[in-house]
């Protein structure tokens, strides 16, 4: 039989979670001038809470280990990488080949993350979407980019 | 006030002209679009608009670019209410119960009670403008730094208050959202911090790419998850206009979010901000039956609703009678009357009496244009969530990336909606609510600066807080506030352990 | 690639010196970069030369907003822009001459920069709270003296223009008044009005409703000539302290590279925008005044100014230690 350590996942993961960023957080305060309680310098407060998340951190991990709770609601990893690399299809080409491209690119990726689309539907529905913003955020917005290539 | 009334009628002469209703007109509509595009705030738009203003005459320049200010209060709600896409720190409370009333089939519902609540708001607000302007600036001015200090402490307070789960869970959300608040330039020594280098850090994290992360990003990935996103707007959309019954629910909502509106608009930095949550978290307290906040209450829609209205209206006060901007909004407005020829200051009352009542009364017009504009858009929105998700998401993740790089024209605010797309999307399974955390990220640099800057001024005593009477003040209120959210789960934990025995 | 680009750009222009695809420009729409966020005194300065531009060169000239990092974001863009003579920046003494000496920036604002003309100057007004016993510099001076360390100041933020100017202020009368940082000049002008802080150099724009209501009283501008906006405020080098003149600008620079004749139509564009009575009455609407300056005067305040700057930091950290 197998044991199970973790007995709270989501309690465990979050606890993690937050002790990972309060760990980056504190690895890069620890250039910063810490200064006194009265004469604070720049990493004082950020010193404070960064610990703060740590210890709260730190005891949600330790509830997951010890207290039974929930388990984390299954993941797809399919939806959110093709989400996130939907909007940073958008972000590379945006300044490099215009608004036009960066959407139809997005639409594109991001159509794959849905599993009712059709992928030529989207694609109409991608080019009427960059004609649409086209229009309404460069032309009568004045957004300054370029529309095509 | 006989004379004010004398005045106001003045302005009213200003206004109905052909011109000008024009310019409120244009304004209002402007306004309302970009409140509903996600990204786009009246900051930017009004700064797009300004050149356009230079062969106006000033008044109707003025009327024009606060109806676009205003009308985005308006429009800010829907995206909130119908996609779960906070535009703006004001509407970031609205999402919370707004979204669960479009998923229950209540868009409209919602929708109404947001355009009717800013309506109400509005004019109450102007009304604040034009009878207790000089007052409410003078209450204002006697805020020093140690006041904001616990203002901002009690704003931190009506984010516990606002969580639905776990105490803890919520406190540790806020202190995350602090630590995201810290990344910047120092103000004290011009250090940057927790920058990574990335030299676009330095003025903070953008709150539309954190916001637009957190909760749009986020939430489109989560539906997209599930087996069938057709469960998401599937719920049968029952009325589209309120019932009576809704209405008198929302009333006293509607009333007391527009007192709180009203007050803390006049406060510089998150005034608009803090009335919002603090409204949120009045209702819940006053409630009978707080269990249904964050289930779709409507009252928690109509009160933040109402006061970032009436916020936005008395956020008018201190730059028109002490000629002192208050958010970047009022900011711009300064730089648009002085690009006029009116040096905004002290003496635009006395002195520019055609702008200062012309532009009051433009308000109760552009308001009342835009309960007219809204009102039958409901219906439009509505039918936008019988849109096939499929078409629904790809609209929803073009118009953000747009949006969030219409903030600073730079698409290094695309990436950082990314990181805080997914982390977002972690903190959801991980069952954590993202508007404290928005809070706290909020309000944390102006809780540090003040912090820091009174401790300045008062030369290292912290005494300062309980010394002045405002602060004071504050600091009671967080703390009894505190203790009656507290007081429940600790009897609560009682009665299990009696159990247990 | 952009450095060689430039390397390229400029020999083709050494080599000669009326090459002909320059001679047609502009053919293309010109970015104006504005460092900083709309509304504020470089925006509408960069909005006003926008409109005179395009008369003048008869091609579209659009303002594009890139704030950031008290301007240092928009500056270091256009330091590394092509030098193709469609990008330009309207920036400003704060991102060019006091953040290279006071934070470290990517550009070297004698190096990486081609100034072209300063557009309009707008000077700093010392103002005091009028509760204080203080109407003028001297007296000023005699109450920081009398009570070392008691006077509050309000700046910008650390290691702004703000900032400095009143350290440079402290090391030239030996007083000292303790500084106190806010998020930009309207906050720090509010808290002078609400007597939070004592007095604030803050720029003339802001100052002036203030002080014509009495809320805020003006005692001295702190540029070489008095200002025709204040005209009965003296400068703080009229009153007796040397070597004291600070002024904010806003100036016209290009990316380094941009070919001369482009240059050279640019400065002409320029002076006749300084002469034009409409850029003139906008310029006073603002606060400030048209000027006119040559590439390599323009060169030599930036220099001056970052000499100054320079030695003041050695000056503060001389006496620390």
């Amino acid at each position: 039989m197998r044991i199970k350590l973790v007995r709270g996942g989501v309690d465990f993961w979050s606890g993690l979670l937050l002790v990972a960023i309060a760990g980056a957080a504190l690895w890069y305060i620890a250039s910063l001038d810490i200064g006194t309680a009265l004469d604070m310098g720049p990493g004082y407060f950020p010193l404070l809470i960064a610990l703060i998340l740590a210890g709260m951190g730190a005891v949600l991990l330790v509830r997951g280990l010890v207290v039974v709770g929930p388990p984390v609601a299954p993941m797809n990893a399919r939806a959110a990488i093709l989400i996130l690399a939907s909007f940073l299809a958008f972000a590379l080409l945006l300044d490099r080949l215009g608004l036009v491209v960066a959407i139809l690119a997005q639409t594109l990726i991001a159509s794959f993350a849905s599993r009712e689309s059709v992928l030529w539907q989207s694609l109409v529905f991608g080019a009427a979407l960059a004609a649409a913003s086209t229009v309404l955020f460069v032309w009568l917005l004045g957004i300054p980019v370029d529309v095509l290539p | 006030m006989i004379e004010s009334l004398q005045l106001l009628g003045h302005g009213f002469g200003i206004v109905l002209t052909f011109d000008n209703l024009l310019f409120c007109l244009i304004g209002a509509l402007c306004g309302t679009l970009i409140g509903v595009l996600p990204g786009l705030g009246p900051v930017a738009t009004i700064s797009l608009l300004l050149p356009a203003t230079f062969a106006l005459e000033p008044v109707g320049a003025i009327i024009m670019l606060s109806g676009i200010y205003y009308g985005a209060q308006y429009g800010g709600s829907t995206t909130a209410i119908l996609v779960n896409i906070p535009g703006e720190s004001t509407s970031v409370v609205t999402a919370i119960d707004g979204y669960r009333m479009a998923q229950q089939g209540r868009a409209g519902e919602a929708l109404a009670i947001a355009a009717i609540g800013s309506f109400i708001a509005g004019c109450i607000g102007t009304l604040t403008i034009a009878f207790a302007g000089p007052p409410l600036a003078r209450v204002a001015q006697s805020f020093t730094s140690p006041d904001y200090f616990s203002l901002m402490v009690f704003g931190l307070v009506c984010a516990v208050v606002l969580a639905n789960g776990s105490l803890f869970r919520a406190v540790a959300m806020i202190v995350l959202g602090l630590l995201f608040g810290m990344i910047g330039m120092d103000v004290n020594t011009g250090m940057p911090r927790l920058t990574g280098d990335f030299i676009e850090l330095s003025d903070g994290v953008s709150f539309v790419a954190i916001a637009l992360g957190l909760f749009g990003v986020a939430e489109v990935i989560c539906n997209l998850e599930q087996d069938t996103t057709r469960a998401i707007n599937s719920a049968k959309i029952t009325n589209l206009m309120p019932s009576w019954a809704i209405l008198r629910q929302a009333s006293g909502a509607i009333l007391r979010g527009t007192a709180l509106g009203s007050l803390m608009g006049v406060l510089p930095g998150g005034g608009a901000t803090m009335a919002a949550f603090s409204s949120y978290a009045l209702e819940k307290k006053v409630s009978r039956t707080p269990s249904r906040f964050g289930r779709g209450a409507i009252e928690g829609v109509a009160a933040p609703e109402s006061a970032n209205n009436a916020a936005a209206q008395t956020s008018y006060i201190p730059l028109l009678t002490m000629g002192l901007p208050t958010s970047a909004t009022m900011a711009l407005m300064v730089g648009a009357l002085t690009l006029h020829g009116i040096a905004p200051g002290p003496n635009v009352i006395t002195r520019q009496p055609d702008l200062f009542w012309g532009l009051i009364a433009s308000m109760f017009i552009g308001n009342l244009m835009l309960i007219i504009i809204n009102l039958p858009m409901i219906g439009l929105w509505v039918r936008l969530l019988r849109l096939p998700y499929r078409f629904l998401f790809l609209l929803i993740v073009v118009v953000s990336s747009i949006g969030v790089y219409s903030v600073g024209n730079s698409v290094f605010d695309i990436y950082l909606m990314i990181g805080f797309g997914l982390l977002g999307y972690l903190l959801r399974k991980l069952d954590a609510e993202p508007a404290p955390m928005l809070m706290g990220f909020v309000l944390g640099p102006m809780l540090e600066e003040n912090f820091r800057r009174s401790l300045i001024t008062g030369r290292g005593d912290l005494s300062v807080f309980i010394q002045k009477p405002i602060s004071l003040a504050f600091l009671i209120l967080s703390v009894a506030l505190l203790i009656s959210v507290a007081l429940p789960f600790i009897r609560k934990r009682r009665e299990e352990v009696f159990q247990d025995e | 690639m952009k450095t060689l680009m430039a390397a390229v750009m400029s020999v083709a222009v050494l080599a000669s010196p009326a090459a002909m695809a320059q001679e047609k420009w502009p053919t293309k729409t010109i970015k104006l970069i504005v460092p900083y966020a709309p509304g504020g005194y470089t925006d509408l300065t960069g909005r006003i030369t926008a409109r005179f531009l395009e008369k003048d060169l008869g091609q579209t000239v659009v303002v594009e907003n890139k704030p950031g990092a008290g301007g240092i974001v928009g500056t270091d863009l256009v330091s590394k822009s092509a030098p193709d003579g469609y990008t330009f920046c309207v920036c400003s003494v704060g991102a060019v001459s006091v953040a290279p000496v006071a934070q470290t920036t990517q550009y070297n604002p004698l190096k990486d920069l081609a100034p072209i003309s300063i557009v309009s100057t707008i000077p700093q007004t010392v103002i005091v709270n009028p509760k204080l016993p203080i109407t003028s510099i001297p007296e000023l001076i005699a109450y920081a003296k009398a009570n070392p360390g008691k006077l509050t100041y309000g700046s910008s933020g650390a290691g702004g223009l703000m900032h400095y100017s009143v350290q440079l202020f402290d090391t030239r009368t030996g007083t000292k008044m303790l500084h106190v940082p806010f998020k930009g000049g309207a906050p720090a002008t509010a808290a002078v009005v609400a007597g939070e802080v004592d007095l604030s150099f803050t720029n003339m724009t802001d100052a002036l409703p203030q002080m014509e209501a009495g809320t805020v009283r003006g005692l001295a501008v702190t540029s070489g000539k008095r200002s025709s906006f204040a005209p009965n405020l003296p400068t703080v080098e009229e009153t007796g302290v040397k070597d004291f003149s600070v002024e904010s600008w806003n100036g016209i620079i290009a990316p380094p590279g941009t070919p001369q004749p482009i240059i050279a139509r640019m400065s002409e564009a320029l002076k006749k925008m300084a002469a034009d009575p409409e850029v003139k009455e906008a310029f006073a609407k603002i606060g400030a005044s048209p000027v006119f300056t040559t590439p390599a005067e323009y060169q030599a305040t930036i220099a001056k100014e970052v000499a100054q700057w320079t030695d003041l930091l050695k000056e503060i950290k001389s006496t620390k230690n």
